[in-house]
């Protein structure tokens, strides 16, 4: 049995590898065609480049990859990947992935690595060098992706995970839940170093853990084909799943996110990409109809979290006209908090506590929707700055309610 | 006759003051252990409190689910649980060995009769515990995913969920101290039965809201009628 992260076949395949400067893992690349498109883009975006492209064994075609043009030398490597959606990545299967790419690195000596999660016919050249250049030239350590999308896109990242993320790490950068990431040789050993200590369970949030261990971050532009819209989508899941790990992460690294104090932009790569500007349809209505409904019935778990101030502005919330519904910045920031902390200390059900969350963020959107539906994709971006800096500005509330969960009662 | 009768009563008389004689120590004895017990509890109870504060205990606990707990044990805090065992465990050892000073033979008794029943007494008190955290653990579930799901009779709906594991538990509770036979059966199928029905009408003649919800209303919320759905979350 191989002691290796690959079966015996596989390590096999491994072990006759040749050098090359990079390692591609296109997880959902399971077709010929794939493939070859890929194979297309690596050689479009750098003809020099010697890559291994790590994809599904599903196919094997190695033809479909592996030639010369020029002096690129592609090398295909089909294996057992493990199920990667998107970020946060799972802990298991982060440390399966992890564990396959630092193998093929060490026996390639490969210098990056990137994960390039979009499906094949949206992968472009450009998405390929962007994830790849920061690392090899500039030697950053991880490169997250900076999709540009329409302004009710990505809401969950938009109303808490980068505010969130950049309140507490102090870097701006907004693609935590994409897709697309580089990374190098120190990020992939140093995730699962052993005395991180890291046990199961729980997901990686790769932003963090290059901020806990001071490597560098930067972002890249990419052009990324996004997935159609959810439909029928349980957005309590949702934010559930997401919330939940970055809460969880949050714990993690507690003496960490305490002792940063404001947030600097990063290093953005590449071009921006016009983002989708099309004018959509909005009922704010259903979702401030679910916000006074979750404030009827859901007052005995959010008065476990959420202080008796809050309450209060909630509940003059609730009796807003429907043109001047808005959810205040600092107020949402503090509900965040107060949710944390509540996460933290398991005052009830995890589970319970964030799927009970779920009508707060809806008043959130219909706020943001009703804020900015007539507005452009620059000021929708200029109204989530704003967001982001009623974050930083509560910040010292989330340390004090952290520190002395029993003592601190506004 | 009369010295009879007056010689009866004198027999009767001293027959009964030689018992309470011969029984009054036994009385003195028991009341002793018990005012002796009730001191040891209440300074064992004093001396668990202290050390428990010291470990901050009800913070420990209180993160470990205690609300759910508190209001059906009916204490305010685990400490306060704690010692009030102690003190009433003590206070139940302090009787039994006055119960045997007054009478050997009623401490076997008693000891044979709890102990036939303690087993049966422990779990039935294990369900009731079991099914209250359950039903309200289910209830406050379903209340949630209902809210979520903009039903409007929610708490409704809930708080039937949380009568229905009460009235479940109960009655297996009963069911296992053999307590009530075909009367508690009988109980237990009409209260679960209206219980049943009362949540069926509810959702049946309101259900407006629940056909609206996954039939005619949009997929996504925001999503106006006909419209593609304005969001993605992620």
């Amino acid at each position: 049995m191989s002691p290796g992260p690959f079966p015996s076949e596989t390590q096999a395949q491994v072990d006759r590898l040749e050098a090359a400067d990079v390692v591609v893992v296109v997880p959902r690349c399971g077709t010929v065609e794939g493939l070859r498109a890929t194979a297309e883009a690596i050689r479009a975006a750098a003809p020099d480049l010697r890559a291994v492209v790590v994809h599904p064994n599903t196919v094997d075609d190695a033809d479909a990859v592996r030639g010369s043009t020029g002096t690129t030398t592609l090398q295909a490597l089909p294996c057992r990947l493990p199920a990667v959606s998107g970020l946060p990545l799972p802990t298991e299967d982060a440390r399966i992935l992890f564990d396959q790419l630092a193998a093929v690195g060490r026996q390639v000596g490969a210098k990056s690595y990137v994960f390039a999660g979009a499906v094949p016919e949206g992968m472009s050249s450009a998405t390929i060098q962007a994830l790849v250049h920061p690392v090899i030239d500039a030697q950053f350590d991880l490169v997250l992706p900076s999709y540009a999308r329409h302004k009710f896109d990505g809401l969950i990242n938009r109303s808490v995970v980068y505010p969130l993320t950049r309140a507490l790490f102090g870097k701006r950068v907004t693609g935590q839940l994409g897709i697309d990431f580089g990374l190098s040789t120190r990020m992939v050993s140093g995730v699962f170093d052993r005395r991180n200590g890291r046990g199961p369970g729980g997901s990686i949030w790769l932003l963090t853990e290059a901020v806990e261990r001071n490597l560098q971050v930067c972002e890249a532009h990419v052009s990324a084909f996004l997935p159609p819209f959810e439909t029928g989508g349980d957005v309590s899941a949702a934010l559930a799943r997401v919330l939940g790990s970055l809460f969880e992460d949050m714990e993690r690294h507690a003496p960490t996110w305490q002792r940063v104090r404001g947030s600097q932009p990063v290093r953005i790569f590449g071009e921006p990409g016009a983002a989708a500007d099309e004018s959509r349809a909005v009922d704010a209505s259903t979702m401030v109809e679910s916000f006074q409904l979750g404030f009827r019935n859901l007052q005995e778990i959010w008065n476990r979290v959420l202080p008796p101030a809050t309450l209060v502005e909630l509940g003059r919330l609730t009796r807003a006209p429907l043109d001047r519904f808005r959810l205040p910045d600092a107020l949402w920031a503090r509900i965040v908090f107060d949710f944390a902390l509540g996460h933290r200390l398991r005052s009830i059900s995890r589970d319970h506590l964030l799927r009970a969350m779920t009508p707060l963020y809806l008043a959130w959107v219909a706020s943001f929707v009703i804020e900015v539906g007539e507005d452009d994709h620059a000021a929708a971006q200029n109204r989530l700055e704003r967001l982001c800096l009623s974050y930083e500005t509560e910040k010292p509330y989330l340390i004090a309610r952290w520190r002395w969960p029993d003592r601190f009662n506004p | 006759m009369w010295s009879r009768v007056e010689e009866a009563l004198n027999q009767s008389a001293t027959n009964v003051v030689t018992e309470a004689a011969g029984l009054l120590p036994g009385v003195i004895a028991l009341v002793a252990s018990l005012v002796l017990a009730a001191l040891v509890g209440w300074l064992l109870a004093f001396l668990l409190r202290l050390t428990l504060r010291a470990l901050d205990f009800d913070r420990r606990v209180s993160t470990r689910g205690w609300s759910d707990l508190a209001p059906w044990i009916g204490a305010a805090s685990p400490t306060l649980l704690l010692t009030r065992l102690v003190t009433w465990g003590v206070i139940f050892i302090g009787f039994l060995i006055g119960l045997a000073a007054l009478d050997p033979t009623l401490t076997s008794q008693l000891a044979n009769r709890l102990f036939g029943s303690a087993i049966n007494l422990a779990m039935a008190l294990i369900l009731l515990v079991v099914g209250n955290v359950l039903a309200r653990f289910l209830s406050r579930s379903v209340l949630i995913s209902l809210v979520n799901m903009n039903v409007r009779q929610a708490r409704l709906l809930s708080l039937g969920v949380k009568w229905l594991v009460l009235i479940l538990s109960f009655a297996m509770a009963l069911d296992y101290l053999g307590i009530g036979g075909r009367i508690v059966e009988l109980a237990f199928g009409i209260l679960f039965g209206g219980v049943v029905l009362a949540l069926a009408l509810a959702v049946g003649l309101r259900s407006k809201d629940i056909a609206d919800w996954s039939l005619s209303r949009p997929q996504d919320e925001g999503q106006q009628e006909g419209g593609p759905p304005p969001f993605r979350h992620l």
